[in-house]
């Protein structure tokens, strides 16, 4: 049957909107509000709908109106709280001769709208020095779940010599690494750790890779982290990224590299490093290419100088908190992990939440995850952007689905694809065809 | 229309037709991180993909079965005028007299409900997640230089060996540090007639204090201590004979003996 055979349908469903106003925590300021004919709400997939609404004079609800007050539009025969949106603007004939003239014209947009009052906020908070400037939910992130990362193996130390700086016989080669210490290294306790111990050829695997974390407390001031690489890698300090490391076919552990900042704040920080074994030319059987990471980390405790005293963490054989001088058990490895540690989309979502939370942004708001997240690496942030336009990044790159519940302060987030159920492929939709229709309009773009 | 998409990574630009006919266009997509040919066509190929013309469709209804939410599926009236499965994208409530309301959806095409995931697979195209790799890393970005702090490569830094042949208790010359030098492994070497037969000592001085004694054992050729002596810029390093041991001068004459420094720089702020 084509559009237009049957003009009016057989049977004809009658819904009502119902207007509420409601102050910004909900209060009911008037409820049943008259509403002019013409007046609209609309509901955008992944964005902030609007409404433009007219109240009559003489109305209840007339002289309540002012920006930042909700509109709640509840739909009848079950249908419920459909669309609640924030006044953004108030249009108000407040004389004229013709007192029918005098009405109220508020229009906004869907309460999810509150989101653009809130700012991506650095992991570590406002105030917190370094700080990133772009938000990286993968290895960097410290709010990482790193608690079942395990102790490093470590591989020997960076110097060799007949005695150790306390006098004692320098301790038994532990193997692959010993003794190949970088040019310019200042340490003379650091030793080398990996994920895993080396094979029989005292090699680890062509592109095997090692992620690394820790905990870091600092006092206010200069922090200089030393590092170097078996072969070539990054290192992360609260979420940005300080070292990117060399481009293959490049290594960069025959040299100590330096990560000096001027100012750090103090409390805990996390320190990531995420690196990677490469290839060895002219070496087909992969003999004797062990991976490795080492780092030294300095503050200018008792003087400006790269001395012992002024040592806060080094990497090394675990012999225990009571040996400052010697330990480096407070490090933790990933090792080769099935997929690049990261977060789900709810769960980044959360993260900023809790960030702008803390700053009283954003009250009563809540994340619900529906569906089947996948833990991914590759959401990212600008930070300073608004969390509303962040939101539509999300949907625009294919990461998830969002929308702001119309009853309640809930931000529900599904894979990308997911809301509704288009995606299932329905095998009877309802069809918008023939007698239910007034018009069909198509646009195409190129 | 033939869509063109321009794919530039690590070393080249690729370019990656749809295979359209007709006016050209051409889109630039960065893969910076990618290092192979067959990754980037491999890139284009899903992205020229996205690159379709895109139908949008309205509907104004008198009435409808349901009240749509959006997101799900619905079958209306499609470019073609034949009907077709849809996702609601949007949709507008018109409140009339009386307070009656009427919903008017807006669909998407499957076409333009496949770009987010297409876009998608394209990212994880570019950098696989065999063995770990974390999409998008790049390690193409330089180091920044931050000044007044150390950052970059540490250079090492050069401390003369000390050498004294005719082994016996003697001061050696002065040396000056330049800057903050950290000396983190001392070495004796002894060559010659052959190693002495008695321990040897040697004294390392900063400044005029010993801080360091290191103590060629007898029959020996070398030993080593690891660090550290620390130097401030303007410390003055100098070495001694300290001590033969029960060796016999004259036997001494015929050995060469040497110290060697290996060093780091040593100070946490740089003037640039």
């Amino acid at each position: 049957m084509g559009l237009g055979a049957t003009r009016w349908p057989a049977v004809v469903t009658i819904r009502t909107v119902t207007v509420d106003l409601l102050d910004v925590n909900e209060s009911t300021l008037e409820s049943g509000v008259k509403i002019a004919p013409g007046g609209t709400y609309s509901e955008q997939l992944n964005d902030a709908g609007s409404f433009d609404v007219t109240i009559p004079y003489g109305a209840a609800g007339h002289d309540d109106v002012d920006v930042g007050i909700l509109a709640r539009f509840t739909v009848s025969g079950g249908i419920g709280v459909d669309f609640t949106g924030r006044v953004d603007q108030v249009d108000k004939v407040v004389a004229s001769k013709d007192k029918a003239r005098r009405q109220v014209r508020i229009q906004g947009r869907d309460w999810v709208s509150e989101w653009d009052d809130a700012l991506v906020t650095p992991p570590m908070g406002i105030g917190s020095l370094p700080h990133t400037k772009i938000v990286r939910w993968d290895w960097t992130h410290p709010e990482l779940d790193t608690s079942a990362w395990t102790e490093p193996v470590y591989l020997g130390s960076l110097f060799t010599a007949d005695l150790d700086p306390l006098g004692a016989p320098a301790g038994p080669s532990p193997g692959a690494k010993d003794g190949w210490d970088p040019k310019g290294w200042p340490d003379t306790f650091t030793g080398w750790i990996w994920g895993d111990a080396v094979d029989g050829n005292d090699s680890h695997p062509v592109d095997d890779v090692c992620y690394f974390h820790l905990t870091l407390p600092t006092a206010d001031g200069l922090l200089v982290p030393i590092t170097t690489i078996d072969d070539t890698g990054q290192v992360a300090f609260d979420g940005a990224i300080i070292d990117a490391g060399q481009t293959p076919p490049a290594v960069q552990w025959t040299q100590a590299w330096a990560s000096g900042m001027r100012a750090v704040t103090s409390g805990d920080h996390t320190v990531r490093v995420r690196a990677e074994n490469r290839a060895v030319a002219g070496n087909p059987s992969n003999l004797g290419n062990p991976a490795a990471f080492a780092a030294v980390i300095y503050q200018p405790n008792v003087s400006e100088l790269m001395e012992f005293d002024n040592v806060i963490a080094r990497t090394g054989a675990n012999t225990g908190a009571s040996d400052d001088l010697t330990d480096g058990g407070q490090w933790r490895a990933l090792h080769n992990p099935a997929s690049p540690p990261g977060f789900d989309a709810p769960t980044a979502i959360q993260t900023q939440l809790d960030l702008v939370q803390a700053d009283g942004f954003l009250p009563d708001w809540t994340v619900n995850a529906i569906g089947t997240h996948t833990v991914r690496d590759d959401i990212t942030a600008t930070v300073n952007d608004t969390l509303l336009s962040w939101l539509r990044q999300l949907a625009e790159r294919g990461i998830c689905d969002w929308r702001a519940r119309p009853g309640e302060r809930v931000l529900d987030v599904w894979p990308a694809g997911e809301r509704g159920d288009f995606y299932t492929t329905p095998g009877s939709p309802p069809a918008w065809t023939g007698a239910h229709l007034s018009q069909v309009d198509v646009t195409r773009r190129r | 229309m033939e869509t063109v998409v321009r794919v530039e990574n690590t070393e080249r630009f690729v370019d990656v037709s749809d295979g359209g006919t007709g006016w050209k266009r051409a889109v630039a997509w960065s893969a910076t991180d990618v290092p192979t040919t067959d990754g980037a066509t491999q890139i284009g190929a899903a992205a020229a993909a996205t690159f379709g013309v895109r139908d949008s469709v309205k509907v104004t209804a008198e009435d409808y079965p349901v009240w749509l939410s959006l997101g799900d599926g619905h079958s209306t009236f499609t470019w073609s005028g034949s009907t077709g499965l849809q996702r609601a994208s949007a949709r507008t409530v018109e409140i009339g007299d009386g307070a009656v309301a009427r919903v008017s959806p807006t669909f998407q095409s499957p076409d333009e409900q496949s770009d987010a995931r297409i876009l998608l697979a394209v990212k994880r195209i570019a950098t696989g997640l065999a063995g770990g790799r974390s999409a998008g890393v790049s390690v193409s970005v330089p180091r920044e230089l931050s000044t007044g702090v150390p950052s970059g490569a540490l250079q090492p830094v050069s401390v003369p060996p000390w050498s004294q042949s005719w082994v016996d208790v003697k001061e050696g010359p002065l040396w000056r540090a330049e800057d903050a030098t950290v000396v983190t492994k001392t070495e004796v070497l002894c060559t010659g007639a052959g190693p002495p037969d008695d321990d040897v000592s040697v004294n390392v001085k900063v400044n005029g204090v010993t801080a360091v004694t290191v103590t060629l054992p007898q029959l020996a050729t070398s030993f080593s201590i690891l660090g550290s002596l620390v130097l401030a810029a303007g410390f003055v390093l100098q070495v001694e004979t300290a001590s033969i041991g029960a060796n016999d001068p004259a036997d001494m004459t015929d050995l060469n003996l040497t110290v060697q420094f290996t060093a780091a720089p040593a100070a946490l702020r740089v003037d640039s």
